[in-house]
């Protein structure tokens, strides 16, 4: 496989380490009234998408940047690759 | 008896003889012929036994396809069995041996199980081998792997040697046949970066096996050409035998560059090299293979594909037979009647399925229209055919069409679906081809050379005007127009001779027909009941005319009945080329500590911890048993001082104004207000609760934290602060960057340590209890000026520092502090003393921070903060994790101290039960997960969970060990077994 | 004065190779300072070191070097560059902070990594072997820097000649990565 680096171009899914969903960038608010549901369904709750996925992959040997990265379950085709802080923060996250 | 069977001219060199043995025989071939065109050449003809039935088998095909030929080649451990005789490249000492014999391969004791076919049809394990059950693994497996099986193992270590590589393209071209030249050419000249490769160690494909004329040349001499063209481009990359065996996701393909000549000349040179290919686009012009046709005896040795006939014949110029008969269902087959005839042989019969005007004449030849082989005779070779019009004829070879497959393995190995096209009678690429991949020739069912030409001319053109390329304006070379017209022809009705489908296997028509009788409809079912399909050919020459049978069996379409799912590799490749260069020691990297070199001097046994070597204790001379070591090294450490490389710990540095919020928000305690020069111990867990990683981080600066992680996690915890930065608060400000390697840390222990280290310490550091208390951190100099730092803290719950310097000082350091310490009987310490002394002292490591423990669990709910979110927080708060019958870690000391001493073994891994329960799991309470011999306290002690564990403290239980036979009575107690009030770190 | 006096020494005790068309030989005095950049201070940090050393920072993959040529910065991350040049001392932290005098924090790695420079006309051939980046001269053009992993190393690759490539390695990793380009060679040539 072959991940689409936004910064560096092609590199082999060798250098890369995956997580999971893209959900996890969401983190609930602590002080929450929900807080027990939010972070339950945070943690746990996901969604088997059997097409576009939304995944965390981090470039441990490269730039180690998290990257959000859209692929397809079904055909493995990498649709989008994006820095995951530039997610975080037009998610409104910031410190 | 030499070479009786070579004529003339070929694409050998017969003034270079290269001397060869086989089965003991030691026989002469040419440079440039494979293994298979030798023995031909020297009449052998009987190459093999066949799996099942040992029936007698010859060489069928000239590549990669060839079910029968394969043989045991190399001797002692570099004996490597199944190996293609036909895509063997002869070299001079080569040894093969035939296979699937007892005895000669002339009168093989084991044939006997031929007469006992009826017993062993399709399905025969299943149906025979059931009862009774325990026979199977006794009695039935063996004796059938002792008669079938393919070949030997030499089981010594494989002594070869293979490598890897990686390369980079942007079109590469997959076979080097007229279609691929043509496409290399357009594409090279366009500008774009080509790989061309293909299988054989020639480049030309059909070429050097026909006598097609290609711009007014020889076709091979046309290929020659074009190949020294296209190897004086600095764009073009040529791989000549090598496979390309897989398709892989976005472009990357899997090679094998063999180099078995070079290896055997020089063994230090690898035999195979496993290339990872990345493309941006590819062209698949891998040809087709051509198919036999299932009639009586069909398998006997003088039987061969036609195509593989003519191969033998104008490429390495042997005449396989001197009566040479064709049996065809298709233009093609006719060739080889032609080149013989040119050749001056004999062709004694042409017969053709096809009721249709003689496609040619043949002077000499009967000519048979409509007609089918029926059977033939002679058990070692073969001696006459039956005719379906009851006629026989003498013949010593039979050259058999069956048509063309297209060789669209890897169009489908992302799962594509390949479909049937009635008029080549054959499965053809469609659309479902992986991304980027396109195919032209034969390998697309183009089966008219002229066309295939003009088709590799175009794609090789296009797609790399696709890729932004200047498209190449040459004009394709140009071939006179051979029609191939076929009518498809899967069996014919011969019977009570077996007719063969795949020879590998040996599944016959009728076995097929039986699996299809017993319910089995789908190809795949089929496939693994009969056996069909599988083993080192994948049924290359087998499965369409398989598909083709049951498709008459079952009354439906081919299409409708399918193929199998084409997964890689398209041929086999030696594990030896996947395991490449990571063999033994070479599995893994190895990573040394900077005292390695010392410690070795030292005689340390060492231990790997991951990639680390560390050393694990170090013995003295007299010292028998390692615990004779580990006890003194405690014992020393506890009464004087010991050293110890903590260098694999994991050291990141953090820079920033918003470090310590960011700490904060990591560790399950406060972090906040960490004043300058000091060190906290800190708990991270994962967000779920559970405990994640522990260590120390100290404040150098007010934007300056050093951390340590346990060796172990140092990369996930990076990683895991990496997430939290990045993808959580990605507008702190925070700057990490891993300093494990940037420092030689040493633990310096024991009461003697501060004295020890004030004889390095620069003078203007005041390292007193007073001036640097537990806990303190600091960057000072040692020795006259080298920056160092230095923590007090302590793992073995002694006074105790580490002291870190710049890597380049490390080995140095570890001398100078021996040196130094040497007036107070410093010893280094091993990973064995360092572990008994945190048991000790009941902190909780590895075996502990099992990812199913909470901060609770390991007794560290004190320290978790409630005012403050950190990860973990919310889900660590949730009941079912503070409830009071959780697991919980606590000490363990046995009742009767003598208990296990002389065992020699600890409670490591007993489990944990009621005085009077018996070892069943219902009863199961906990286990013990770490445990050591305490030289402090005389006894065994250990860690282990058990239920509700901080409030049984007094309790006794049984720690029972099943596996080595032990059951202790032990108390629960504090895991604080050493100076629980924890004096002798702070004076 | 202290009674005791620590010595340094390079992760590969200097070795140095030569084969026909190759030479391995390990880079040493060469120190390297991992400068961080705050996100609001790209552009200050900048100006500062064009100001200070007349560098830039240079665009992701590439170097940048000091109108005196003994600096190169190279970007491997978005946020941080590395300062490679040659200096022997054990202050490499606070000395190139001085050099580059910007707002940025700064991390000396100059121990943290080996250094082995594989030079040569089969430079490629030898590194295609256990390099996964396409080294292509034309697109890892001289002076293009990338971190990948190779033989399971973690590994930076500085091309820093027309055949002249520098493989840095976790120090303690570095006999393992000799041993794989020695492999290499052999298998090569």
């Amino acid at each position: 496989m072959i991940i689409n680096h936004p910064l560096l171009g092609p590199r082999d899914s060798e250098e890369f380490v995956y997580l999971g969903s893209a959900d996890l960038i969401d983190r609930p608010d602590w002080e929450s009234r929900t807080v027990a549901d939010d972070f339950h369904q945070y943690q746990y709750i996901r969604e088997n998408i059997a097409g576009d996925n939304r995944e965390l992959w981090y470039h441990e040997q490269g730039d180690q940047s998290w990257l959000l990265v859209t692929r397809n379950t079904l055909t493995h085709e990498i649709i989008n690759v994006e820095l995951a802080q530039d997610v975080s923060r037009s998610m409104g996250r910031g410190k | 008896m030499s070479q009786i069977n070579r004529i003339d001219g070929g694409l050998i060199d017969q003034e270079k003889p290269v001397s060869f043995t086989f089965n003991g025989q030691l026989l002469q071939g040419y440079e440039g012929d494979t293994l298979a065109s030798a023995l031909l050449a020297n009449n052998k003809h009987l190459v093999g036994r066949s799996f099942k039935y040992h029936r007698p088998r010859g060489i069928l095909t000239a590549g990669s396809e060839e079910p029968n030929a394969i043989m045991e080649v190399g001797s002692g451990a570099y004996k490597e069995p199944n190996t293609r005789a036909t895509v063997t490249k002869l070299y001079k000492g080569l040894y093969a041996k035939s296979q699937n014999h007892r005895g000669p391969l002339e009168f093989d004791f084991m044939a006997v199980t031929d007469f006992f076919s009826p017993l062993l049809s399709a399905g025969f394990y299943y149906k025979t081998f059931m009862w009774p059950k325990a026979f199977w693994e006794k009695v039935y497996e063996p004796a059938i792997r002792n008669s079938a099986g393919l070949g030997t193992l030499s089981k010594e270590a494989d002594p070869d040697t293979y490598d890897k590589g990686f390369r980079y393209c942007d079109i590469l071209i997959i076979g080097a046949g007229a279609t691929g030249l043509s496409a290399a050419i357009t594409a090279a000249q366009s500008g774009a970066k080509v790989i061309l490769a293909d299988e054989d160690f020639v480049m030309g494909g059909r070429l050097n096996s026909e006598t097609n004329e290609i711009d007014g040349l020889p076709g091979s001499e046309w290929a020659i050409k074009t190949v020294a063209k296209l190897s004086a481009m600095d764009n073009v990359t040529l791989m000549t035998d090598t496979t390309v065996f897989g398709a892989y996701d976005h472009g990357i393909y899997g090679a094998i560059e063999n180099r078995d000549v070079e290896a055997r000349a020089d063994k230090d040179k690898p035999r195979q090299v496993n290339w990872r290919i990345y493309t941006k686009r590819t062209i698949l012009c891998a040809g087709a293979t051509e198919r036999s046709i299932a009639f009586g005896n069909n398998d006997r040795p003088g039987i061969m594909l036609a195509s593989a006939v003519r191969t033998y014949l104008n490429r390495f110029a042997v005449s396989v037979g001197q009566r040479v008969s064709v049996y065809t269902n298709n233009d093609d087959g006719w060739k080889t009647a032609k080149d013989l005839f040119n050749k001056g042989v004999n062709v004694v019969a042409i017969v053709d399925s096809r009721s249709i005007e003689p496609v040619m004449r043949v002077a000499g030849a009967q000519i048979f229209m409509g007609t089918d082989v029926v059977g033939t005779k002679g058990r070692r070779a073969i001696k006459s055919i039956k005719l379906s019009n009851g006629k026989t004829i003498e013949t010593d070879t039979l050259a058999v069409s069956g048509g063309w497959n297209p060789n669209l393995h890897l169009t489908c190995h992302h799962r594509g679906v390949p479909k049937w096209n009635e008029e080549l009678a054959t499965f053809v690429p469609d659309s479902s081809a992986p991304v980027g991949m396109s195919i032209a020739g034969r390998a697309k069912g183009t089966m008219v050379l002229a066309d295939a030409i003009v088709e590799g001319h175009n794609q090789g053109s296009a797609v790399a005007a696709e890729l932004g390329y200047k498209a190449s304006n040459s004009d394709p070379a140009s071939t006179p127009i051979v029609a191939y017209n076929i009518s498809a022809q899967w069996s014919v009705p011969s019977g009570n001779n077996r007719a063969w489908v795949d020879f590998q296997n040996d599944v016959t028509a009728k076995d097929i027909k039986l699996a299809n009788q017993e319910g089995f409809r789908s190809v795949e079912h089929v496939k693994r009941y009969t056996t069909l399909g599988m083993a080192t050919d994948q049924g290359k020459t087998a499965n369409v005319l398989a598909i083709g049978i049951m498709a008459e069996n079952m009354e439906q379409t081919m299409e409708e009945t399918g193929t199998t799912i084409f997964r890689p590799p398209y041929a086999p490749v030696a594990m030896g080329a996947f395991a490449g260069r990571r063999r033994g020691m070479e599995f893994y990297p190895t990573r040394y500590t900077p005292s390695h070199k010392w410690s070795a001097k030292q005689d340390a046994i060492f231990v790997e911890v991951g990639m680390w070597y560390r050393s694990q204790w170090f013995p003295k001379p007299g010292e028998t048993h390692w615990r004779q070591s580990v006890d003194r090294e405690v014992k020393q450490t506890r009464s004087s001082v010991g050293i110890c490389d903590v260098t694999t710990l994991g050291k990141i540095d953090l820079k920033g104004i918003d470090v310590s919020e960011f700490l904060n928000r990591i560790y399950v305690n406060a972090f906040a207000k960490v004043p300058v020069g000091k060190t906290r111990y800190g708990l991270m867990l994962r967000e779920d609760g559970m405990a994640m990683d522990d260590g120390t981080t100290a404040r150098l600066s007010e934007n300056h934290f050093v951390m340590t992680t346990t060796t172990a996690n140092a990369v996930s915890v990076y990683r895991h602060m990496q997430f939290c930065h990045q993808c959580l608060w990605p507008d702190l400000d925070v700057h990490m960057i891993s300093v494990t390697e940037q420092y030689a840390q040493y633990a310096v222990a024991g009461p003697n340590s501060r004295k020890l280290l004030q004889k390095i310490v620069d003078p203007e550091y005041d390292i007193s209890n007073e001036a640097f208390a537990f806990m303190a951190a600091g960057e000072i100099t040692v020795c006259g000026g080298i920056p160092a730092r230095l923590f007090r803290i302590s793992f073995s719950g002694e006074l105790a520092y580490e002291i870190a310097v710049l890597t380049r000082y490390g080995d140095s350091l570890m001398r100078v502090l021996m040196e130094v310490g040497e007036e107070f009987d410093a010893i280094p310490y091993g990973t064995e003393a360092l572990g008994v002394m945190r048991v000790e002292k009941g902190h909780a490591a590895g075996p502990e921070l099992n990812g199913q423990t909470s901060a609770y669990d390991l007794g560290m709910g004190g320290m978790v903060s409630g005012k403050k979110d950190f990860i973990g927080y919310t889900l660590g708060l949730r009941e079912d994790l503070q409830r009071d019958d959780r697991l919980q870690m606590v000490g363990f000391k046995p009742v009767n101290k003598n208990d296990l001493i002389d065992k020699g073994y600890s409670l490591a891994g007993a489990h944990l039960l009621g005085l009077r329960d018996d070892a069943t799991t219902e009863n199961d309470q906990g286990w013990i997960s770490s445990s050591v011999y305490s030289p402090m306290l005389g006894c065994y002690i250990g860690l282990g969970f058990i239920k509700g564990g901080q409030n049984r403290k007094g309790e006794c239980v049984r720690a029972v060990d099943l596996v080595r036979g032990s059951d202790v009575e032990v108390e629960i107690c504090s895991p604080h077994f050493f100076d629980p009030e924890g004096e002798r770190l702070r004076v | 004065m202290s009674d005791y006096t620590l010595t340094k020494e390079s992760p590969l005790n200097g070795v140095e190779h030569e084969f026909d068309g190759i030479t391995i030989a390990e880079v040493i005095d060469q120190s390297l300072v991992m400068v961080a950049m705050p996100r609001d201070k790209v552009d200050k940090i900048d100006s500062a070191i064009k100001k200070s050393c007349g560098l830039s920072i240079p665009t992701m993959g590439h170097s940048t070097h000091s109108s005196d040529a003994l600096i190169t910065l190279w970007r491997l991350q978005k946020n941080q560059v590395l300062a490679y040049y040659p200096y022997a001392g054990d202050d490499a932290e606070a000395d190139i902070a001085d050099k580059l005098n910007a707002p940025a924090y700064y991390t000396d790695q100059s121990d943290t990594w080996a250094m082995i420079r594989v030079s040569g006309e089969r430079s490629r051939d030898v590194l295609e072997r256990i390099c996964p980046l396409d080294l292509d001269p034309d697109k890892f053009t001289i002076g293009s820097v990338a971190r990948t992993v190779m033989e399971h190393i973690g590994t930076i690759i500085y091309r820093d000649g027309d055949d002249s490539y520098v493989l840095l390695t976790m120090r303690s990793f570095s006999h393992s990565m000799l041993h794989a380009i020695e492999v290499s060679v052999k298998n090569v040539l």
